[in-house]
């Protein structure tokens, strides 16, 4: 079991009467990529701003390494920042900017030169130690104000949406490197995110949140195949929502009814009982679409339905598929070969949807 | 990206050939006109703005005690100046007070600008207001203002101190300095808000993160981003310290004659050449005070 490097036990932060973060509680790791994924104004940098030291929490504590430091000013606390705009010092050469932190700690000049030569050739710009900031490009600054944080050898690199401000192929790389960097160094690693793609691709762990409040933590599996809120379903990924009621339920296994007429069954959340008007959610590519009934194996769920919109993207086929009860799902069917009966299958047709059961999910509505 | 920037760079170029018309004789016709006439414009306005000048700095030159004639070139008012102990004291009078002024209201008013930016008070805004109120003020309402106060604050002191009349406390030097802090502090204030509310937080925020207190921080960071700022507001206020006339000339005593004063009295009884050659020494002076701020913000950028 790896120890706790940060823990945030029932931290809130409040501006004013705004309440930025409600009530957070987080454990995250030794070593653990961990990323705090949600829309803008979800509180998350807030959160990160806490953990830095830069906004003090209202209530609760925070610990690094078993220590409480959330009273504490930034520069006491052994955590290190990548901003977003990278806040490079203009007036310092690249080299001063890394070497920054360790004059603050009083090293040598040998030692401060020394460090800052290995770290840049880490982050794979050696010899440019003595260029301004302004003379490098956009994914250049990224790497220096990534050598500048990690340096320090930091408890914990913070990360706030370091790669928003670079283009999509950059901000590929860059993912790839900083995954690379973290196994490397060993270092927590906490990301800020709003893209939901890169906090799946990178993370070990990813805590979802919304209007200050942690909604699910797991790893990115868990977080997209058990969703335990609408909002994660509907932020991670595409979902269809049916909305049901819930007449039965056993052993993590519920039955509904879907607009009174269709009757199935689907996996469960704890906190689903019968009698509940809920969601029944599922995923537009696990749901296989066929001209005829021949899926109907056990533990599979089949409906037939219409096709009211078909729409070819090359990898595959979107179509949406109206059930008996007048709900439409979204369903992605991957464009086997030119023979594929769905190819040819066209508006108002008659076909048939199916599922393995476990993967339709219900949830509180 | 590029690729894209490329393509629409190809794809407009072609456009514009198309729709290229040559320029039609009328418009053109117009087009010297309009241009002749804002030519003619421009040279009217320098020789508005510089005739004056052009005319003092040329007749500091002439040869003659009477302004309207020239008589030859001549070196010798320049050197009647440097023998003239009432105006070389009146020049380092001028200078001190600068100098001294625009140290202390440098001082202060970056303090002051950076209290105002970053902290959060009672009156907050109040007080924002007022400090622009010294720009606003007629120099003539700050120049009374100014002498009542000094009357006020020097008799008080003198009678608290029980001084006898030969050793009191009396306008001079020291009252035109305080003078000339008090309508400094504003503009040097409101240039340096002007650099710092430019000035991105974060940068603070990474020096702190990295292990600098407040004080190192804005040592190393904060002070050495905004100096231009307040080189800029040293340099105005200077600049405003030694030209003034109207606020010294209010708070002013036996041994505070600034060079304006000297010019004024000077010109009072007759208009010498002595006056063309100071006058001509104080542009030379502003000049380089212009090239100077100029090449500090060229070498910020």
């Amino acid at each position: 079991m790896p120890a706790i490097n940060v823990e945030l036990r029932n931290v809130t932060k409040r501006f004013g009467d705004f309440v930025a973060v409600d009530n957070v509680s987080l454990q995250i790791e030794e070593g653990e990529f961990f990323s705090l994924l949600g829309p803008s104004g979800c509180g998350k940098t807030t959160n990160l701003r806490m953990i830095a030291g830069f906004e003090l929490p209202s209530e609760g504590e925070i610990y690094l390494k078993g220590q409480p430091v959330g009273q504490l000013p930034p520069f006491k606390r052994n955590v290190n920042t990548v901003f977003q705009n990278y806040a490079l010092f203009p007036h310092m050469t690249v080299g001063e900017n890394v070497g920054f932190g360790l004059e603050m700690k009083k090293l040598s000049k040998a030692d401060i030169a020394k460090r800052v030569d290995e770290t840049l050739e880490l982050v794979r710009l050696p010899n440019l130690g003595a260029r301004k900031p302004r003379q490098l490009s956009g994914g250049q600054q990224q790497r220096v104000a990534l050598a500048r944080a990690v340096v320090n050898r930091p408890a914990v690199l913070l990360l706030d949406e370091p790669l928003s401000a670079l283009d999509l192929k950059l901000r590929k790389t860059m993912q790839f490197e900083l995954k690379e960097l973290q196994r490397q160094l060993g270092i927590t690693f906490i990301f800020v995110t709003h893209d939901q793609e890169e906090a799946m691709t990178m993370s070990d762990r990813i805590a979802v949140m919304d209007h200050g409040h942690v909604l699910q933590v797991g790893a990115p599996t868990n977080i997209y195949e058990q969703p335990n809120s609408r909002f994660v379903a509907d932020f991670i990924g595409e979902t269809n929502f049916l909305p049901c009621k819930v007449t039965h339920r056993d052993n993590g296994l519920a039955t509904v009814v879907v607009g009174d007429k269709i009757k199935m069954q689907a996996a469960c959340e704890a906190n689903v009982s019968t009698g509940d008007d809920a969601s029944l959610i599922i995923r537009p590519e696990k749901i296989t679409i066929s001209t005829g009934q021949n899926n109907n194996e056990n533990g599979n769920t089949v409906l037939p339905g219409q096709v009211v919109e078909k729409v070819y993207i090359g990898t595959d086929t979107r179509f949406a598929v109206k059930l008996e009860d007048g709900s439409v799902l979204n369903v992605r069917h991957q464009n086997m070969s030119m023979d594929d009966p769905l190819t040819h299958v066209n508006n108002h047709e008659n076909v048939f949807i199916s599922w393995q059961t476990i993967a339709a999910r219900v949830l509180t509505a | 990206m590029t690729v894209q920037h490329a393509q629409e760079g190809s794809l407009t170029r072609p456009t514009t050939t198309d729709t290229y018309y040559p320029p039609q004789k009328a418009g053109s016709l117009l087009l010297t006109w309009g241009k002749r006439l804002l030519w003619a414009n421009m040279i009217f306005s320098f020789i508005f703005l510089y005739a004056p000048i052009l005319v003092l700095v040329v007749f500091s030159f002439n040869d003659s005690r009477f302004a309207a004639k020239w008589e030859g070139f001549t070196f010798k008012w320049y050197g009647e100046l440097l023998s003239n102990d009432a105006i070389i004291s009146a020049f380092w009078n001028s200078i001190v007070v600068a100098v001294l002024s625009t140290i202390i209201a440098t001082l202060l008013g970056t303090m002051t600008a950076i209290a105002m930016e970053r902290f959060r008070f009672p009156f907050r805004k109040t007080y924002d207001g007022i400090l622009y109120l010294p720009v606003i003020v007629p120099d003539i309402v700050m120049g009374i203002a100014l002498l009542a106060f000094f009357a006020l604050a020097l008799d008080w002191i003198n009678t608290a101190l029980a001084l006898p009349s030969d050793s009191a406390l009396r306008p001079g030097l020291t009252t035109v300095i305080i003078a000339h802090v008090a309508f400094n502090i504003s503009f040097v204030a409101i240039v340096v808000r002007t650099s710092l509310r430019d000035f991105n937080k974060a940068l603070e925020e990474a020096a702190q993160d990295l292990g600098a207190n407040e004080w190192i921080t804005f040592r190393r960071v904060t002070l050495p981003l905004i100096m231009p700022g307040i080189l800029g507001g040293a340099l105005l206020a200077f600049t405003l310290s030694l030209d003034d006339f109207v606020i010294t000339f209010f708070t002013t005593g036996p041994g505070g004659t600034t060079l304006p004063i000297d010019v004024f009295g000077r010109i009072r009884r007759t208009i010498s050449p002595e006056i063309n050659a100071i006058s001509t020494l104080m542009l030379m002076m502003s000049i380089v005070l212009v090239i100077a701020s100029q090449t500090l913000q060229r070498r910020r950028e």
